[in-house]
């Protein structure tokens, strides 16, 4: 076996080899048995060692040489926590409407009602959690390393990145889940985890300006306006999001090596087999018709979905076409995002003409026609329907729903995403995840139900 | 020395599959086509030895010293390549995919022991065996080291006794107890990460979260039993009863995923107990110069039971569900409380169904010595206790897909007869309604394992020395138990080599097969 090269795991049996401390007895015991302890005893230096190659033992992280990997893991354990829900809140918010399959690349029984079990599977809440781990774990274990050297974190790139995917980690987290835990403590309130999510933003916010890099200050304040709308500090909120450009884009990266790392939406609806999900019966089938607007693409493909869904039968088949290769990546905050959020802030202070000016400088921006509302409550249903199509298929609109719900703000929703006949989503249409199952059978503070 | 025996043993097993999907260019679920190519190899090299030295220490009292050691190398080799996208028409390889992809694991552990053991004999009456193990693993780490195992066997010719009638056959009395464990893997201990890539960059991913103070599980096992041969050797009995309990047991305890590291994490959790009876019998029914009749059954009987969990919560770990007072790895699942009713269900979630593996297992043989050397003889085996899970029907219900065990749901849904469906149809066979883990079946049933006809045909081969026409029919006829809905018993899930799983998904379970063969010597 190969020896000394990369960080192997070995381990080397603490007992002692019997054959060569036993002898059986004088040359006249047999043969055998000298045999015996001759071939155990030739081989012995390299016989008892055991390896594992592959895995890489934790120490070996310390080395600052790994700590960029560190940072990569974060965010591929984003990335499929990312896929998860925006496909899966799409079809709850109707941003997709169901088309047949519910297991691996589908949309469960009960998930093409509205409803989100605690024991439904790809909730994202492992690779989250994973993602957040990763991230928290690799800036602190960067913090430690650098001051074992006498250098501080505050000017170190990679735990700047580790915050950030921390802080969208945790975003994810507090804007999709109704309550959190943490390392398997107990459960915490989805407000708090946002709040823990501000604090890792600020803290990459200030790595980041210390060591000038625009993308990451960008993506960073873009990261703390959006929580700060879920804390309720629209204030912070319309601050951060002031500096942030209007053409700034900060994405999650998919890529084409391997399953796990395409674009879930996209595989969901490639037919290779699967058609899970149409635009079919959304808001978006008939807006793009009318506006062509391409920020929520889409095309007939003349096919059927690829199983029954409800009873419905078979759905007709329009493919999604934001998302148009296994390697499309989806956006974690954008330039138009801030506008929005400095649109509702606008709003929530009375000042609806000054929030459709700002919708009509996004809607602008995508080249469709701008809108004019009579009253407050007509801005803010321009509003609610901006944020659909700008954040189409991005994981966001279940928080939103979930929140303005909450506030009972005016404006209206489309009857094909609220629940009723057409939208055939059930009264009780979930719109944050329970804690789930997995978590729950191993983590003492939680019961084992909801 | 003439006393002095020795026996080297050296074993090398190799076992590899070769797991190759396509699904070629033009495939209807797969237009663009996908292949891949798993092979798995798992090979272990046993080295045995084994000294014995006899000795007569009296005129009556013999001993037997025996001593020896044993390691077990185990290495396994996992690799995949997966391709997408092949380039039309043909015969294709992974290389011919545009887009690849190719994974590796392996690994190699050494187990290792030695042991020393004192059998006493007096009188060819009375036997006592004295022994010690010592086993080593890398895994018990520094802190651990060797670890020690007792045994004591005893057993009792009690038929050779002055006071025993000649007439109650022959009878050895036999008590045991003895220790033993089972080694964590040698990596258990070790928190690690795993190099997974991310698109073309290296990243780290979670692994094994690692538990340093990870030591063997112990086992004691008492056992106490017979075996007897009564009216002139026709009629033969064992028995055996034993118990088992096992203390820091080791479980692979899954971990809370809030913790990053999501896989299960090998831990000496708490401890369990087996016990149950092994009963063999063997008669002669008839014995005639030219024809005659033997019978035979065999009952196995296992109950196991979690005894306390160390503190833990209950967990899921092994395919199974691990609760105070339950089986181990019980089968978990939900359950329709009212499932036969023509009423809405009753639902009852997350409730303990049984054992996965079967509880009792009867066995029976006979077979029949017929004139001009025929033989026929017939094996039947009877097992109930365990609980299966059908996930084959689930793909396909949550799917709805039209389904076998839904037709009659079907017909009165098409008659417009909701009200006609029982609870069981109302829950699993309308789609809106459908949840996984209902679909729990008694894994009772009996099988015909083996008919077999032999008939001697030497008179038609010209110079055989002899020759017989053997045709056996296997696993021709099953009894399944009434809620066992589909599917067979026997079926195992997709989990590789030494899976314990045997949920209904993917593999097919032993075949029903007609085999003839004729063997000749010369």
């Amino acid at each position: 076996m190969r020896r000394g090269h990369g960080h192997e795991l070995r381990g080397r049996p603490e007992m002692d080899m019997p054959t060569t401390r036993h002898r059986t007895s004088g040359p006249a015991t047999g043969r055998t048995a000298l045999a015996a302890v001759l071939l155990l005893a030739a081989g012995a230096c390299d016989f008892f060692e055991v390896t594992n190659p592959g895995p890489v033992e934790d120490r070996f992280l310390d080395d600052p040489a790994a700590h960029a990997a560190l940072v990569n893991g974060a965010a591929r354990a984003l990335s499929d926590a990312l896929n998860n829900i925006a496909y899966t809140t799409a079809a709850i918010t109707r941003e997709l409407f169901p088309a047949g399959s519910t297991s691996s690349f589908g949309i469960t029984p009960r998930q093409q009602q509205g409803i989100l079990g605690y024991d439904d599977e790809h909730t994202g809440w492992t690779s989250h959690q994973r993602a957040r781990a990763i991230a928290e774990g690799g800036f602190e274990r960067f913090r430690d390393v650098l001051e074992k050297e006498g250098q501080s974190v505050q000017s170190y790139r990679p735990a700047a990145q580790a915050a950030l995917w921390a802080g969208y980690a945790n975003r994810l987290l507090g804007e999709n889940f109704c309550e959190i835990t943490i390392d398997g403590g107990p459960p915490i309130p989805s407000v708090e985890i946002l709040e823990r999510a501000e604090t890792w933003f600020t803290t990459a916010l200030g790595i980041a300006q210390e060591i000038g890099d625009a993308a990451l200050i960008h993506a960073a304040l873009a990261g703390r306006a959006s929580v700060r709308v879920g804390i309720g500090d629209w204030a912070g909120a319309d601050a951060d999001a002031q500096q942030v450009p209007a053409d700034f884009t900060f994405e999650m990266e998919y890529h084409e090596v391997e399953t796990d790392q395409y674009n879930r939406i996209y595989w969901a609806g490639a037919g290779t087999p699967y058609r899970a999900h149409t635009v079919w019966n959304t808001v978006y089938e008939q807006y793009y018709l009318d506006t062509n607007d391409p920020r929520v693409p889409w095309v007939d493909t003349g096919l059927l979905g690829d199983a029954a869904v409800m009873d419905l039968g078979r759905v007709p088949f329009y493919r999604q076409m934001k998302y148009p290769q296994r390697s499309s990546n989806i956006r974690l905050s954008s330039g138009p995002e801030m506008m929005l959020i400095r649109a509702e802030y606008r709003l929530r202070n009375g000042d609806w003409p000054g929030a459709i000016d700002l919708i009509n400088e996004v809607r602008g921006a995508a080249g469709v026609a701008r809108v004019s509302a009579a009253d407050e409550v007509e801005a803010w249903t321009l509003l609610k329907r901006e944020r659909g199509i700008e954040l189409w298929l991005e994981g966001r609109r279940m928080h939103d729903l979930r929140r303005w719900e909450a506030e009972h703000t005016p404006g209206e929703l489309h009857p094909l995403e609220v629940p009723g006949e057409a939208s055939r989503l059930v009264p009780n249409r979930s719109l944050c995840y329970q804690i789930p199952k997995a978590e729950r059978e191993t983590n003492p503070h939680l019961p084992l139900t909801p | 020395m003439a006393n002095f025996d020795h026996r080297l043993t050296i074993g090398y097993d190799i076992a590899a599959q070769e797991n190759r999907n396509l699904r070629p260019y033009g495939f209807r679920a797969a237009p663009n086509g996908i292949i891949s190519d798993q092979r798995y190899t798992n090979t272990m090299l046993t080295l045995d030895y084994v000294g014995s030295y006899r000795l007569r220490l009296a005129e009556r009292l013999a001993a037997t010293l025996s001593f020896g050691g044993q390691s077990v190398t185990h290495e396994e080799v996992n690799t995949l390549a997966k391709g997408d996208d092949l380039p039309g028409p043909g015969v294709p390889t992974v290389s011919s995919a545009a887009i690849r992809a190719g994974f590796e694991e392996r690994l190699r552990v050494v187990n290792a022991g030695f042991f020393g053991q004192a059998l006493l004999d007096f009188n060819d009456r009375y036997f006592l065996t004295l022994g010690m193990r010592v086993d080593g693993n890398s895994a018990f780490g520094e802190r651990l080291g060797l670890q020690m195992y007792p045994k004591v066997s005893a057993s009792y010719v009690i038929s050779e006794e002055s006071f025993w009638p000649e007439a109650l056959g022959s009878v050895k009395l036999r008590a045991a107890y003895g220790q033993s464990g089972r080694a964590p893997g040698a990596f258990d201990a070790v928190k690690t990460w795993n190099p997974a890539g991310y698109g073309t960059q290296p990243a780290f991913l979670p692994e094994n979260l690692g538990n340093p103070d990870l030591g063997p599980e112990r086992t004691a096992e008492i056992e106490v039993g017979f075996d007897g041969a009564f009216f002139d050797n026709r009629l033969s009995a064992e028995f055996t009863y034993y118990h088992q309990k096992t203390t820091d047991a080791l479980f692979p305890v899954r971990q809370p995923p809030s913790a990053g590291f999501s896989l299960s994490q090998l831990g000496n959790v708490g401890s369990l107990k087996n016990s149950g009876v092994e009963v063999a019998l063997h008669g002669t029914v008839l014995d005639r110069a030219t024809w005659g009749w033997d019978l035979g059954a065999s009952i196995y009987t296992n109950h196991s039971e979690i005894l306390d969990l160390g503190g833990a919560s209950e967990f899921a770990a092994g395919g199974g569900w691990n609760r105070v007072g339950s089986p181990v790895m019980a089968a978990r699942g939900h359950m329709i409380v009212n499932k036969d009713e023509k009423a809405d269900p009753i639902l009852v979630y997350d409730t303990i169904y049984g054992p996965q593996q079967p509880t009792f297992v009867l066995g029976l043989h006979t077979s029949l010595r017929l004139p001009y050397g025929m033989n026929l003889s017939a094996r039947g085996e009877y097992q109930t206790g365990g609980w299966i899970e059908d996930g084959a029907s689930a793909n396909a219900l949550q799917r709805a897909v039209r389904w076998p065990t839904c037709l009659n749901a079907y017909r009165n849904l098409n008659a417009g007869r909701r009200e006609e469906l029982t609870a069981w149809e109302r829950k699993m066979c309308i789609q809106e309604n459908y949840e996984n883990d209902f679909l729990w079946y008694p894994k009772t049933f009996f099988k015909l394992r083996d008919v077999t006809l032999r008939v001697p045909v030497d008179f038609a081969i010209p110079r055989a020395a002899s020759a017989s026409l053997t045709v056996s029919v296997r696993n021709w006829y099953t009894w399944k138990h009434r809620d066992f809905l589909i599917f067979d018993p026997e079926m195992v899930g997709n989990d590789g080599f030494g899976s314990q799983n045997t949920a209904i998904t993917e593999h097919i379970p032993p075949t029903a097969s007609m085999v003839a063969s004729i063997r000749v010597v010369f």
